[in-house]
């Protein structure tokens, strides 16, 4: 107690240089991360309305009470969760074969890398509009394209039980390139002795990819589908952009909703309740993703 | 495994590789080659392959023309260039002096401010948009630059990044400026900033994608048109009427063009960047 009474009167100037040198960025976090997070807690217990600030009054547990029989969200938290269950293995099994595939070495290879990643730099938006077209039942280039095969026609994002697939596929589409590219470094990591020892054993490619190349790539693969998890569980611009969160309700998303109620409907209360369900759930995943990046780290 | 494939077995994997990019590709190519045809050539090419075989008009670049009168494309672009160049500016500076410290500076309390700004990385941001806009609203910066930028400058996991990077330089650099009684302020700019440039670079395409790309916040806080981001333009190009296919895709193609201008000439550093966060948007 005494030193560290001390140690507060003696701030040397090396003390105060690192307190100025880290001031801005913590004020900021403060304002607009830190206070925020506190607030979401506060507001999620009042009827806050944006345009009403004076009636705000303390409801207590009656918005989280509400969210219980709230069709439309406990919907939007199902179709997160078949978005995520949907587009993490599809997606990280996109980024492994391309992965695979580009992982030789051959003149113009980095043009093919380049190629399959070009996707996720562009913006979800983009994606989006670009994709209704594709999508587009009337006249959109699937349909036109299938339809001189005498396939379909599908009605695609139109159709309820197709719609969320539909947004599955081009998400994946959009973002394998980043894990091609975490894979291509995993399986640069594997040393090439273990490739040759085999090959000298004489075991097949098939054995060798068996054996030596999904073992080698465990922790990255665990690394990369736990990275999509969260990011897939933010699902918002897509549905906002192509659907709407319709046809009835079936790629409504939980940020979709948390944004429609607070924002749109200017219901800050109500959507801060939302938004910690949706932090809890995050955080849930995060710790068993911990978990289970911990025990994959003792293999 | 034999060292050297023989040229037959080169062919076959390019002509799969093609064939397989191609596929993989095939938005893309029917987005740049559509931006060039009218809808009349759109819909009867549309049935066949043909659709991926690029054909011109005289005036080339007539869907450009259009999609530009109809809307304010461009300067939707210089509005994101402005406020993206602000972000990266002083994000870069506020993040990297604060790494620095946690690196580097002996100051009270800095393990803990470190956890908190670690464990203050886990909240989404979605968790905390609507608080985030009512904070805005309330200081009075609805539909000002000014919402666009404070909020995006300062990052724990740029903080991080800039930490773990400054923590590799080895001391006996600053020790030297120390002695001659240099400033820390000095010895960070002059002395470290430079040696650090790679992550500087990483950081700062990373932020520029991430915002260029950004949409739901900046249709929170900014209404005037005026005002609008590129990706607020573009999705106004969705519900104008009468809907032109050659147009939008014209419009996609535009907006695509700047970032992918930058991500070529800075590819390097973005694929560092992946790699130390796993970032994905």
């Amino acid at each position: 107690m005494s030193t560290a009474a001390k140690r507060k009167k003696k701030m040397t100037k090396e003390n105060w240089t690192g307190l100025a040198f880290i001031a801005p960025a913590v004020l900021l976090l403060f304002v607009f991360l830190f206070i925020p997070f506190l607030l979401t807690v506060g507001y999620s217990f009042t009827n806050y309305n944006i345009l009403k600030p004076d009636k705000m009054q303390f409801v207590g547990v009656a918005n989280f009470l509400r969210l219980t029989k709230d069709t439309v969200f406990l919907k939007s938290i199902i179709n997160t969760f078949v978005f995520v269950i949907l587009v993490v293995p599809l997606q990280v099994c996109l980024g492994l074969g391309l992965a695979l595939l580009i992982n030789r070495k051959l003149k113009g290879i980095s043009i093919y890398r380049l190629a399959f990643f070009a996707p996720t730099v562009l913006s979800l938006v983009v994606v989006s509009i670009l994709w209704t077209y594709i999508y587009n039942p009337n006249n959109g280039l699937l349909n036109s394209l299938l339809g001189s095969l005498g396939i379909g026609p599908f009605k695609f994002l139109n159709d309820p039980s197709t719609a969320m697939v539909c947004i599955v596929i081009l998400s994946a589409w959009q973002g394998c390139g980043f894990q091609m590219m975490i894979f291509l470094s995993g399986l640069q990591d594997i040393p090439a002795y273990l490739y040759e020892a085999a090959a000298v054993d004489g075991a097949r490619k098939w054995h060798q990819f068996w054996h030596i190349t999904i073992p080698g790539l465990k922790n990255i693969s665990v690394f990369v589908s736990l990275n999509i998890v969260v990011s897939a569980f933010q699902l918002i611009i897509q549905p906002m952009m192509m659907t709407g969160g319709g046809p009835q309700n079936s790629t409504m998303t939980i940020v979709y909703e948390i944004y429609q109620t607070g924002f749109k409907y200017n219901k800050m209360g109500y959507g801060s309740a939302m938004a910690l369900i949706f932090t809890l759930l995050v955080l849930i995943l995060t710790l068993i993703q911990n978990k289970i990046t911990s025990k994959s780290n003792e293999d | 495994m034999e060292r050297k494939m023989s040229l037959s077995k080169k062919i076959i994997t390019y002509i799969t590789m093609t064939v397989i990019a191609l596929v993989f590709m095939f938005p893309l190519i029917w987005m740049v080659v559509s931006s060039f045809k009218d809808d009349v050539m759109i819909f009867t090419d549309i049935t066949s392959l043909k659709a991926f075989v690029p054909a011109f008009k005289s005036d080339v670049f007539f869907n450009y023309k259009e999609v530009a009168g109809r809307l304010p494309l461009f300067r939707a672009m210089g509005n994101s260039f402005t406020y993206i160049i602000a972000i990266i500016a002083l994000g870069l500076v506020i993040n990297s002096m604060a790494g620095y410290a946690f690196a580097r500076i002996k100051f009270p309390m800095k393990n803990l401010i470190f956890s908190v700004i670690l464990a203050v990385m886990i909240i989404p941001a979605q968790t905390v948009m609507l608080p985030q806009f009512s904070i805005i609203y309330k200081l009075g910066l609805s539909n000002s630059y000014l919402a666009l930028i404070l909020p995006a400058l300062a990052s724990p996991m740029y903080i991080f990044l800039f930490r773990q990077n400054f923590m590799g330089i080895p001391e006996s650099i600053e020790e030297a400026a120390k002695l001659d009684g240099a400033s820390a302020l000095r010895t960070f700019f002059q002395l470290i900033v430079p040696l650090a440039k790679p992550v500087y670079a990483t950081v700062g395409i990373l932020v520029f994608i991430a915002y260029w790309n950004d949409f739901v916040w900046p249709v929170m806080v900014i209404s005037d048109t005026s005002k609008q981001t590129i990706q607020m333009a573009l999705s106004a190009l969705f519900s104008i009427q009468p809907v032109n296919y050659g147009n939008v895709m014209a419009g996609l193609t535009m907006v695509t063009i700047p970032i992918l201008i930058i991500f070529l000439s800075l590819q390097k550093y973005y694929v560092a960047g992946i790699a130390s966060t796993g970032a994905k948007n």
